[in-house]
């Protein structure tokens, strides 16, 4: 079936307007129109990567599941979190309202995927600064640390504006998904 | 002792050999009657033996107790007293006749049909409870393999019970459509007639194309694309993406709409319609265009068990690996050209392949016609010479004079004979060969001698009248003279006069031949003469041709100087300067 040698499917969630479509957006082959979000709740696409395993490169296809506005499809969430090997959970660095979802969120997905692997993305860095963060602990790095330990997982300040961050945090997901080497071929 | 215990006792030497027999014995009938009425292996024995020699009950028969003894391997004695007890049972019939002995069956009262199917249903329940017992044998079996092993079967059932239904569904049509006398309706007919495929299946047929696009198959639990296979093999569209969307959809319809989890779900769009198999581990989806016909459904089905027993394992601990399931894509292939197979043709090319068809009936029917023809005239042929040379064999000499011409299955005689007796023997002849249904002699009873005399006189008569009619026109062409200036083979005006007069005194009689002669002026030199004389001839049968003559009645005679001198038929003709023409017979 086409030329990768694995496939995954990986959730993204996180609340309204944090950013998650931006992000797919950013790197993923899109082929379906956004229309889908509001119609049926998700729309699916495709990232491809290539790891580096042993010495020996690995075709992957992560097919990136963005579930849309939480708020109008809770009862479809569950069942599109059916059979996820990894999830990329959203935050938004402007309205600190949305990390607080993050909890119940990555509850959800744990409850469906026990053994999933995940990573959080503190979005819209770039409209932040180390300043905006001296109040609680100094830097935006300081900040958001505490929650790898928290979830038990990878962490990362991204922007789909400049795309900072955005490839190698797909990359550390495929990579905790597949058990791959740690470095990209 | 009951004498069936006495046949116990003797069968004891045997008695391994022949339950080994009997339970090898594979006839409906004949088990039957041991369960009936719990035969002893000796007598079960004997009973086969006697269904055997009455081809199973159909024929009585006459036979010696030796004989049936013999072939069921057992002493005459014991074959005797197993006839007296299959007659006690009142299975058979039989009547001692010196040393023979009539046996025939008596009737029961089931057909030898409910046997059979009875017989055929008692294996199938064997085999069920074997398979049952095998899997009680084993001391665990987790309930997703006993439903793993189970799902191809219960697939089938369910596939088969659907068949069932549409199959009444069909018959229901079918009693309707039988009194329906329109001309589409024979067409119908006939294609049923055919093809032995339901005359309503015809229809839905005819009137239902349709043909697969593309089949995805997608695991349900992650949504993943495993396999992928399309009509056109187009890689436009990204499968995976096209997949992933389809089992989003899929979810939202099934949580939305709180739709059971049966095995078959549609969605319509346009002309195509996307149709849902289900699996234990993937769900198959299937774009069809068009209608699909009855048994659809079942081959999709026995699609997904397919790939369901194939791939059962990797499918049940997916983990995203696709080498896994190498050649997955291979089995949806073939269903997708093997269904299409048909159609697809059809679809864009119906009545152009309608067209070819009735074209390639009518050129077969056309080839056909005129094979048997030819065959029929060579036959006649072949038959007719055959008879005349049996005729010319048989009869004498100066008794017949017929033609005997065959056309089919009639000989048609006619010509004359010297009597009543000759048109017989000819008939008589004509009949010998077989085929030919009738004879109609139209042979004329005369006194043939006189016939033959006649003849005679009548050929040499013509002949005679032929020597006039040569004579006649040679006169007249000597009489022409056809002179051309000095120096010139041209045809003038004059020169055409005289070949007109030439070809109106030969073109009555065309078995008259003719020589072209040129009688020269000896002035001049040989060469000039003979390149002269033989222009001149030329230019006269060629004007001869071209009025109608055939040219192979004109022979222009080798040039010679001296012709007049030393051929005596042309001595009269010494003071003759020109081209002439002599009448002949052809040489």
């Amino acid at each position: 079936m086409g030329d990768s040698d694995f496939k995954y499917k990986v959730v993204m969630l996180g609340d309204i307007g944090v950013g998650k479509t931006s992000l797919v957006k950013r790197f993923v082959h899109d082929i379906f129109d956004d229309l889908y979000l509001t119609t049926i709740g998700v729309k699916v696409s495709k990232k491809n990567l290539v790891l580096n395993d042993d010495g020996s490169a690995k075709k992957c296809d992560m097919l990136l599941w963005d579930i849309g506005g939480l708020t109008d499809f809770n009862v479809m969430i569950d069942q599109y979190l059916q059979g996820a090997s990894g999830a990329v959970v959203v935050a938004d660095l402007t309205r600190m309202a949305t990390v607080s979802v993050l909890v119940p969120l990555v509850a959800q997905y744990r409850s469906v995927n026990p053994d999933g692997s995940l990573v959080i993305a503190f979005n819209k860095c770039d409209l932040v600064s180390n300043d905006d963060f001296s109040a609680l602990g100094g830097s935006l790095e300081s900040y958001i640390r505490p929650f790898e330990a928290r979830f038990n997982a990878g962490v990362f300040g991204t922007s789909a504006k400049t795309g900072e961050n955005v490839e190698s945090m797909f990359t550390c997901l495929a990579r905790k998904i597949s058990g791959f080497g740690r470095r990209p071929a | 002792m009951p004498k069936s215990q006495q046949n116990q006792k003797k069968l004891s030497k045997t008695e391994v050999g022949l339950v080994r027999r009997v339970g090898q014995i594979d006839n409906p009938i004949l088990r039957h009657f041991i369960k009936k009425f719990s035969l002893n292996d000796g007598d079960s024995m004997i009973l086969g033996v006697i269904l055997d020699l009455t081809d199973q009950m159909k024929t009585p028969i006459k036979t010696t107790y030796r004989s049936i003894a013999d072939s069921a391997g057992l002493q005459i004695v014991e074959a005797y007293h197993s006839i007296q007890s299959l007659h006690r049972n009142r299975i058979i019939e039989y009547k001692p006749s010196g040393d023979y002995v009539h046996i025939s069956f008596k009737e029961i009262d089931e057909s030898i049909e409910e046997i059979s199917l009875a017989y055929r249903n008692a294996k199938k329940i064997k085999l069920l409870e074997e398979q049952v017992a095998h899997i009680n044998r084993r001391k665990y079996v987790p309930a997703d393999d006993l439903f793993d092993i189970m799902y191809p079967m219960i697939g089938r059932l369910v596939a088969a019970k659907i068949a069932e239904a549409l199959r009444l569904m069909v018959d229901y049509i079918n009693e309707r459509l039988e009194s329906s006398l329109s001309w589409r309706m024979w067409l119908y007919r006939i294609e049923s007639f055919r093809t032995k495929v339901p005359l309503a299946e015809i229809i839905l047929r005819e009137s239902l194309p349709y043909y697969i696009d593309e089949i995805f198959l997608i695991e349900k639990k992650t949504s993943l694309l495993l396999g992928h296979s399309s009509r056109t093999g187009g890689e436009n569209i990204d499968k995976d993406l096209v997949g992933g969307m389809m089992a989003a959809i899929n979810d939202f319809i099934r949580t939305s709409f709180k739709a059971g989890k049966s095995g078959f779900s549609e969605l319509h769009f346009e002309q195509s319609k996307i149709m849902i198999a289900e699996s234990v581990y993937f769900y198959a989806a299937l774009v069809v265009n068009g209608a699909p016909d009855i048994g659809f459904m079942e081959a999709v089905s026995e699609l997904v068990s397919t790939v369901h027993v194939l791939y059962r394992r990797q499918l049940k601990n997916f983990n995203g690996s696709m080498a896994e399931l190498a050649g997955i894509e291979k089995p949806l292939a073939e269903f997708i050209e093997k269904t299409n197979a048909p159609r697809a043709a059809d679809s864009g090319n119906r009545h152009y392949q309608k067209l070819k068809i009735a074209g390639a009936i009518v050129l077969a029917a056309l080839i056909g016609l005129i094979t048997w023809k030819g065959y029929s005239c060579y036959r006649d042929s072949r038959l007719e010479s055959l008879i005349a040379e049996r005729i010319e064999t048989v009869l004498a000499p100066y008794t017949h004079d017929v033609e005997v011409d065959i056309d089919g299955d009639t000989a048609m005689v006619a010509g004359t004979v010297d009597s009543r007796t000759t048109a017989e023997k000819i008939s008589g002849i004509i009949r010998e060969n077989g085929g030919l249904k009738t004879v109609e002699n139209n042979a004329v009873i005369t006194d043939y001698r006189s016939v033959l005399r006649l003849r005679d006189e009548m050929k040499a008569l013509d002949v005679k009248l032929q020597m006039f009619q040569l004579v006649a026109v040679r006169q007249d062409l000597e009489k022409i003279v056809i002179q051309f200036p000095a120096g010139s083979a041209r045809v003038d005006e004059a020169q055409r006069l005289q070949i007109r007069r030439i070809y109106e005194i030969l073109s009555p009689y065309p078995a008259i031949h003719v020589d072209i002669v040129a009688f020269n002026d000896p002035t001049g030199g040989i060469e000039v003469n003979r390149r002269l004389a033989q222009g001149r001839m030329e230019a006269v049968s060629g004007s001869l041709k071209g009025m109608g003559i055939n040219g192979d009645r004109l022979h222009i005679m080798d040039f010679s100087p001296n012709i007049l001198e030393s051929d005596p038929r042309f001595a009269e003709f010494r003071d003759r300067r020109g081209i002439m023409l002599f009448a002949k017979f052809e040489d």
